[in-house]
């Protein structure tokens, strides 16, 4: 059930990413730098965790192939977005600094 | 800045592909017996990459291979329970303990739950102690390094008993698998003989059987060649201290065969001998599992294993005195495969 979940979230994730792009429904940069990491990281954590021999790999391409037209996207939705976009710019640094933080630890990990 | 986000979009998927999970497929190379190879071509439909094989009979035996042959090392995880559990019969038939005794008696594990838990209890997965530890330090250190492809068992003799000092026993009295309980008895048994548990295994279990290719690696260096979890990502070996009775024993399939065939011979196999009732349906001895043969009206007695890149099994069919050993160099189950094998006419 669990490899099901996160299956699901590989494919439905890229696809709620882009739609997010698209739709310019992004605060800003930030935000959308977030969206991305937490895209690869379903991305690699379905890699490592699921149980290849029950699910063919091909699962994880189709992930991986939307996920790839969400970063493309970003091209046409970055100009138009700021870097921060808050009421309270230094507490909103912070929280997107930290996240993106442990992101790129868990990815270290996970490669 | 479009034509950056297509580049980097392009760096994904390149980068995606390289790293993706695979299918792997068995080595080319054949090894052995030509009608079990015949029988790996037939019936093998995992992933796999090196696979050694052998059937067992009372005064037989053969072996087949992909990549590898009957002198190919592999980790056999929790096959390893399988020898503990020999020892256990032995060390009982030498009177050093006794089945009832309570492994506090053993080991310096103080006024705490662990320690009023029998060597029985521990045998049969009734000890209530958790799978692995469940201290948060271990367990979270236990987690990445499974994430990161490496080793999640790395703690020496005192950091196990530390686990096993502060683990409960909530659930004791049921089956319940417990690697930290398995490894917990095999240095018990070792500390009983005033020996290390690859010392304890060497004397009493490999030595006599002439099992020379089998080891308990305490470094690298004697450790089993990488496996491949079941995407076909590279994983660390497992090299254990603590939990080496319990999962950290490297064999051939060679070496289990002779392990085997001792069993088949009638050589301690009180250790097989069912003793209390296991999950679903099956029965339990000293580790050793018995389970209907599927295709047959006959029981089989087995142990399989599993570290983050290779399977095993080790089973026997002792009414018709046959028995069957896989290695396989990717975590995807050989279980059913060596069913079928062991099974096979």
């Amino acid at each position: 059930m669990r490899d099901i979940i996160l299956l699901a979230l590989v494919i439905a994730y890229p696809l709620l990413a882009i739609w997010q792009i698209s739709t310019k429904r992004l605060r800003d940069r930030l935000d959308l730098l977030i969206v991305l990491a937490a895209g690869v990281l379903f991305l690699l954590f379905a890699r490592t965790t699921v149980d290849w021999q029950e699910f063919p790999p091909w699962l994880w391409l189709i992930g991986l192939g939307l996920f790839a037209v969400a970063v493309a996207l970003t091209g046409r939705a970055w100009p138009d977005l700021t870097w921060l976009s808050s009421k309270r710019p230094q507490l909103r640094a912070f929280s997107a600094t930290l996240q993106l933080v442990i992101a790129a630890a868990l990815v270290a990990i996970l490669l | 800045m479009k034509l950056i986000a297509v580049l980097v979009a392009v760096a994904v998927l390149v980068g995606g592909w390289l790293i993706r999970p695979r299918t792997l497929q068995l080595d080319s190379a054949r090894t052995g017996d030509l009608t079990l190879q015949n029988f790996i071509d037939e019936h093998y439909e995992g992933p796999g990459h090196r696979l050694a094989i052998a059937v067992i009979g009372d005064n037989s035996m053969a072996f087949a291979g992909r990549g590898a042959n009957e002198h190919s090392r592999f980790e056999i995880g929790s096959v390893s329970k399988a020898m503990t559990g020999l020892l256990l019969a032995d060390s009982i038939r030498r009177g050093e303990v006794k089945l009832d005794q309570e492994v506090g008696s053993l080991l310096p594990l103080g006024d705490t739950e662990a320690a009023g838990v029998t060597l029985e209890d521990l045998a049969t997965h009734y000890s209530g102690l958790p799978r692995t530890s469940t201290n948060p330090f271990a367990a979270t250190r236990s987690f990445v390094a499974s994430l990161s492809a490496g080793n999640p068992y790395p703690y020496d003799v005192d950091d196990l008993l530390a686990q096993a000092r502060s683990a409960g026993t909530g659930g004791r009295g049921q089956p319940e698998y417990s690697n930290l309980g398995g490894a917990l008895l095999g240095q018990a048994l070792a500390r009983k003989a005033g020996k290390s548990y690859p010392q304890l295994l060497r004397e009493r279990l490999l030595d006599p059987l002439q099992m020379q290719e089998t080891t308990v690696p305490t470094s690298e260096a004697g450790a089993a060649p990488e496996g491949y979890s079941s995407g076909g990502r590279m994983e660390a070996p497992w090299i254990q201290d603590g939990y080496a009775p319990a999962g950290g024993v490297v064999s051939s399939s060679g070496d289990l065969a002779l392990l085997l065939q001792s069993r088949l011979r009638g050589i301690g196999v009180e250790a097989l001998a069912p003793k209390r009732d296991f999950e679903d349906g099956d029965k339990i001895g000293l580790f050793w599992i018995t389970s209907p043969l599927r295709g047959t009206d006959h029981a089989m007695v087995w142990h399989n294993g599993g570290t983050g890149g290779y399977r095993s099994f080790v089973g026997l069919d002792l009414e018709r005195k046959r028995a069957v050993v896989v290695l396989s160099d990717v975590a995807a189950d050989v279980d059913d495969f060596a069913q079928e094998l062991l099974a096979a006419p």
